[in-house]
């Protein structure tokens, strides 16, 4: 398999190029283009335990993760993914350190990557952000895109990211959720909502820029549902 | 105080370093991440202004972050804007520049934040009642949704509502209908900006009015 | 014949905004509302492009098609056009060779020797957000198009199959059909979500192929969270 990453960081596409027989796995609805040879198929992953996904009830967009994967037939074929928002595409090599991704971030992912709903670290403190987390296990490539740009943050000793900027982080690091600030009041009105401590050793990557706040601007500008 | 601006114009992002004792302000929200031993305080904008104004500000937040590094050694942190799009950096010397609701997101101590009243031609092409007067000395970012591109005006010049991010005192602003009442509605141009003097202007390739616009038959 | 129209693609490929240089009396026709900026000496004019009576009522898809007219009258002057998405803009010179087909939101300007019909295309409605209209341009002279994200080019010469979305624009020399990829959809795993037809565009032949990084249909169910609900 080789990957090209064009456009980045405005507007990524990650070209993907499939020798015979190969397979990727892709967040569903991530196909812009493909070679006709291609074989699709699209399944439910369900969270641990094997059980449906108790979230699955409510079908708000993002709370289950539909996989599509993506087989080459007997010749080389090449397949184009896109992520839903503009921004960057980043590609992760796993070897062995678990990585914690943001369900929307998920991107693409090869088969020898396993990834699993139910990361249960952080409960729904989000009001609005209606983020779930997944886990990332095994080796192999993970693709994440992000909104906006991607930085990558190697944390030694004490950083705070704003949780709407999360893309992903290395198990290896502590993390807590609190708000911005001391008190309740400052922290509703700072804007800031809920930032994430790491703490200890290990990889945050950080986008920099919020869905929600860019949700909230242009939905609210939008007539009602 | 070190910024670097990085990935112009699609999601400009400022990345700065403070140094020991060194402070920035920043409107609510724009702090991305930063490093944990910054301490972050909360107030409001130029003096009190009841609640309820803040609707009609249409995209400024009344409240103000002060981020300030307390420690012996430089400090990091990244600050951004909701929409996608360009950010500039610009020094005051003196001067002032007056800025769309929506556009600020920082400035340094030494300038000095006005909500100013805009008048209602303003309100009515939905630029919202109020512009931000920004004046003194220091360092002021601000961000378009869109790519940014910055423009010498000598004498008259025609923008669309909703492309005008920011504008030298010395350009007054003249808000009508684009062409006969019939001829606007059915254009889509709707409200134009007549600019007239001299100065500089800064103007966003993108408005929010037309990602709402391209949006709507699609919803 | 009309004079190539003189411009500059600035800040491509995110928020890519065309700078028209109008010569004394040179017209360009714009989409409607796109007009970012321009020079006091330009005049425009609203105009319905192709008549009175297709104009009316053409509101799918985002192309309605009301155009307006700007001439540069006296002098030269510029001219600012801007889509409503972020995205790319492209140059395309028609020479009457062959005719482009457009995704119908995609049209930014054109000069006057060319000509634009929508032309529908039969499964309107399939997708919330995405009406397969197309718009062919005929004639000859320079005409500029949009896309939501940044535009790839395909040479098409066999077959190629692309998520409908995510189309831009394409020679007519292709033939084109569109259809259900079935491993695509997941309509079949019951589910409310929108989407998920899993509509595909099989091109065949050789022509070249525009297809944006970006697909408004899923922008759209992003951002309906957001949207105000409506109170009763």
């Amino acid at each position: 398999m080789k990957l090209e990453l064009l456009h980045q960081p405005d507007s990524a596409v990650a070209k993907v190029l499939l020798d015979p027989q190969e397979e990727i796995l892709a967040e569903a609805g991530a196909m812009v283009a493909m070679s006709s040879s291609i074989d699709v198929s699209t399944t439910l992953r369900k969270g641990k335990g094997g059980g449906v996904l108790g979230g699955l009830k409510r079908m708000v967009a993002g709370e289950s993760l539909f996989i599509s994967v993506f087989r080459s037939g007997g010749s080389a074929a090449e397949l184009y993914l896109s992520p839903t928002l503009m921004g960057d595409i980043l590609p992760y090599t796993l070897s062995g350190t678990e990585l914690v991704i943001q369900s929307t971030s998920y991107l693409a992912s090869t088969p020898g990557v396993q990834i699993d709903l139910g990361f249960t670290g952080f409960k729904s403190l989000f009001s609005g952000e209606s983020l779930f987390w997944l886990t990332a296990n095994g080796s192999g490539l993970a693709l994440l895109n992000a909104f906006g740009s991607v930085y990558e943050i190697d944390v030694d000793g004490e950083y705070v990211v704003d949780t709407g900027h999360i893309v992903a982080f290395e198990r290896t690091l502590d993390y807590s959720i609190s708000k911005a600030n001391k008190s309740w009041a400052g922290a509703f009105f700072s804007g800031e909502g809920f930032v994430c401590h790491f703490k200890g050793k290990g990889k945050v990557f950080c986008q920099t820029h919020n869905p929600g706040s860019f949700g909230r601007m242009v939905g609210g500008k939008l007539p009602p549902r | 105080m070190k910024y670097d601006i990085r990935y112009k114009p699609a999601f400009a992002t400022i990345f700065l370093t403070l140094q020991p004792g060194e402070q920035i302000f920043a409107e609510a929200g724009a702090m991305a991440s930063m490093s944990g031993k910054v301490a972050m305080d909360t107030g409001f904008f130029g003096g009190l202004i009841p609640g309820l104004l803040k609707a009609f500000l249409g995209g400024e937040s009344l409240f103000l972050n002060e981020f300030t590094n307390k420690t012996q050694s430089p400090q990091e942190i990244v600050l951004t804007q909701s929409s996608m799009g360009d950010i500039v950096q610009t020094q005051l010397n003196g001067g002032s520049l007056c800025l769309q609701p929506g556009a600020y997101i920082a400035h340094t101590k030494g300038i000095k934040v006005d909500l100013q009243w805009a008048g209602f031609a303003s309100w009515f092409s939905g630029e919202g009642l109020f512009k931000l007067k920004l004046s003194g000395n220091g360092m002021i970012f601000f961000g378009a949704y869109g790519g940014l591109s910055e423009k010498n005006v000598t004498d008259s010049f025609v923008v669309d509502s909703g492309h005008l991010v920011a504008y030298e005192p010395g350009i007054k602003l003249n808000v009508g209908l684009s062409g006969s009442m019939m001829g606007s509605l059915t254009s889509g141009e709707g409200f134009v900006n007549k600019l007239e003097g001299s100065g500089k202007i800064y103007l966003q390739s993108r408005s929010m009015g037309g990602l709402v616009k391209f949006l709507k038959p699609k919803l | 014949m009309s004079s190539a129209i003189a411009y500059k693609i600035e800040h491509s490929p995110a928020y890519a905004s065309l700078k028209l240089n109008l010569k004394p009396e040179q017209s360009v026709t714009v989409e409607a509302g796109a007009m970012a900026a321009m020079d006091s000496c330009i005049d425009m004019k609203s105009k319905v492009k192709g008549g009175l009576g297709k104009g009316i009522g053409r509101m799918f898809g985002g192309e309605s098609l009301f155009t307006s007219e700007f001439t540069a009258k006296g002098q030269s002057g510029y001219l600012y056009v801007s889509p409503g998405v972020p995205g790319d803009i492209k140059h395309y010179a028609l020479d009457g060779s062959r005719s482009l087909m457009v995704q119908s939101s995609g049209f930014v300007a054109a000069a006057p020797g060319v000509m634009i019909d929508s032309k529908f295309q039969g499964f309107k409605g399939f997708f919330s957000g995405e009406s397969l209209f197309l718009l062919k341009v005929t004639g000859e002279g320079d005409f500029w198009f949009s896309s939501f994200g940044a535009i790839i080019e395909i040479p098409v010469d066999g077959s190629y199959v692309v998520d409908t979305g995510y189309i831009v624009a394409f020679e007519d020399t292709l033939n084109y059909k569109v259809e259900v990829l079935n491993g695509l959809s997941f309509k079949n795993l019951k589910t409310s979500i929108f989407g998920g037809e899993g509509l595909v565009t099989h091109f065949s032949g050789s022509g070249k192929l525009w297809i944006q990084t970006r697909n408004v249909a899923s922008f759209v169910r992003f951002i309906h969270p957001f949207r105000p609900v409506k109170s009763n």
